[in-house]
């Protein structure tokens, strides 16, 4: 087993050579990190980034989740979970010309509406980001789907019966039975879909207006400056961007697991 | 009743997933296909012309190439630190959590800072730097694969085969490949697709020298050429698509082996 051992710590170094470096290029005064703290244009795209990906996470877990719900009362699954697997394969890169094609104020939709005398906004390059989390949407909540419907898959539907035979409606079942049962993965998922869309560049890159732009877009925006200064600001904004985000992602841990811990201490 | 509407739903839920790709596929043909028409004006080879025509061929090719060195690369990394991970020991959570890492630290963020590392090192604008680094994003979804499979498949047929006398060379090779052998396809096809969708770190650690079929299709994807950029991203799903069917038809051959195997003992 030793060497199985070791090969993981092999594995866990690569990690290490991948981000330390990465936190080796600040300059020694805070100076930077004040300068960008006090500046208008860092604080709205980190508002803007925080805003599309909590809304884009949030939803893609609620209907991942009422969406595995719903697959399980299909007596064949194979033919869903197929469609469902389609945009979990596909990167997100043609997921974004998807959105533009079908979302943007030329796009399908807007093509549908017009012959009604509706015009049609278009969700791209504007300011709510509506069409970024629309692109995530499209993504993500078929991979939700999918691992919650695994995880629902493999428990035995018991507790629910019972539940159900004692009378709870199927609404209060699934709130007060299912959803503690599939709790934890729930959280894993969330915390993995946030991180990704927080730290994700192409898709707002592509989608995202101008200003303002999405974290990972200003930060290599401020890096292809060629005043040497705003390479160190592009690197604080890059490092406070990686605090935010272990930031948030330790506190949806906490929140969610000391409440187990918790439970775990009442039943001893 | 029930039943009517749940197929009902059903349907949207196809249309709203297979709307895009038709749609995609019917751009990349036409050359005008002016507002608010639902049917495009004018049909023709136009986009699809022009990838051909740039060369853009070529560097599918390589892509696809470069993908698959990250997957083996990534692969051979993830399976023994999966291995590790699906025993309990003393550092466990800390290992872990290293190697979530990266889903959590923004790629921006990694790339830009080891940017000038990889300079110093003489790896940016190579194919190398960007295979390396491309490995940092792809670990932890092939370590989180693998040490699922490692953890349902447990380790009783290995120990089984170590006590009869097999070296591990021997016991990884006869038992635990063909056990994880689901899993490594899986992880197989989703590092691919980590690899092959990868556009920053190409974009950075390349520098304009190496380039990926992503890196291609971006710009046009900027822009407003919606029938090449369509053209583009028909052949980018279809790479990946036809690796997905090539995979699982890879497992199919498995299991019918394996199914023979069972029956023979």
């Amino acid at each position: 087993m030793v060497f199985v051992i070791y090969y993981g710590l092999a594995g866990g170094l690569k990690q290490s050579l991948g981000y330390i470096p990465g936190l080796g290029k600040y300059e020694i005064t805070l100076r930077y990190y004040k300068e960008l703290l006090r500046d208008p244009e860092f604080s709205r795209s980190l508002l803007f980034t925080l805003r599309y990906t909590v809304i884009a996470t949030a939803l893609s877990v609620a209907l991942g989740v009422l969406g595995a719900q719903w697959l399980r009362s299909f007596k064949k699954t194979e033919p869903a979970e197929l469609i469902i697997r389609i945009p979990v394969v596909i990167p997100f890169l043609a997921a974004s010309l998807y959105t533009i094609l079908v979302f943007s104020s030329t796009g399908f939709i807007a093509r549908i509406l017009n012959p009604f005398g509706l015009t049609f906004q278009g969700f791209t390059g504007e300011e709510n980001g509506i069409g970024i989390i629309l692109t995530f949407i499209w993504k993500s909540t078929p991979y939700v789907m999918l691992t919650v419907f695994a995880l629902l898959r493999k428990m035995s539907g018991t507790f629910e019966e019972v539940s159900e035979n004692l009378g709870a409606g199927k609404i209060r079942t699934f709130f007060t039975i299912t959803l503690p049962l599939i709790k934890e993965e729930v959280l894993t998922v969330t915390i993995i879909l946030f991180s990704f869309i927080f730290g994700s560049y192409e898709v707002p890159m592509l989608l995202g207006p101008t200003s303002p732009k999405a974290i990972s877009v200003f930060a290599h925006h401020e890096y292809l400056d060629p005043l040497m200064e705003s390479r160190a600001r592009a690197m604080a904004a890059s490092l406070l961007q990686t605090v935010c985000g272990i930031f948030i992602a330790l506190l949806l841990l906490f929140l969610f697991k000391g409440r187990r811990i918790r439970h775990e201490k009442k039943k001893i | 009743m029930k039943r009517k509407r749940s197929e009902k739903l059903f349907f949207i839920l196809s249309s709203v997933i297979l709307l895009p790709l038709i749609l995609t596929v019917f751009w990349s043909f036409s050359v005008r296909w002016r507002f608010p028409d639902l049917i495009p004006q004018k049909m023709s080879l136009y986009g699809w012309n022009a990838l051909v025509r740039s060369g853009d061929l070529r560097v599918l090719a390589s892509s696809v190439l470069l993908s698959l060195c990250v997957s083996l690369l990534t692969l051979l990394i993830a399976f023994p630190a999966a291995k590790a991970l699906s025993y309990d020991f003393k550092g466990k959570r800390f290992f872990d959590t290293l190697v979530f890492m990266p889903v959590i630290i923004p790629v921006t963020a990694i790339s830009m800072g080891i940017h000038t590392e990889f300079i110093k090192m003489g790896l940016a604008y190579s194919a190398g730097g960007v295979i390396l680094l491309q490995i940092f994003p792809c670990l932890p979804y092939a370590v989180r694969i693998l040490k699922n499979v490692f953890g349902y498949i447990g380790d009783d047929l290995e120990n089984q085969s170590r006590l009869l006398g097999a070296s591990w060379f021997q016991t990884m090779k006869e038992v635990t490949v063909p056990l994880i052998f689901p899993g490594i396809m899986s992880a197989f096809f989703m590092v691919f697709v980590v690899s092959f969708s990868e556009y920053f770190i190409t974009l950075l650690i390349g520098g304009g020298l190496t380039e990926t079929f992503a890196i291609r299709m971006f710009p046009y994807l900027e822009g407003s050429n919606r029938t090449v950029s369509s053209a583009y991203v028909t052949v980018f799903t279809s790479v990946t698509v036809l690796f997905l069917l090539l995979t699982e038809k890879a497992l199919k051959k498995h299991y019918r082996k394996k199914v023979r195997e069972y029956f023979y003992v």
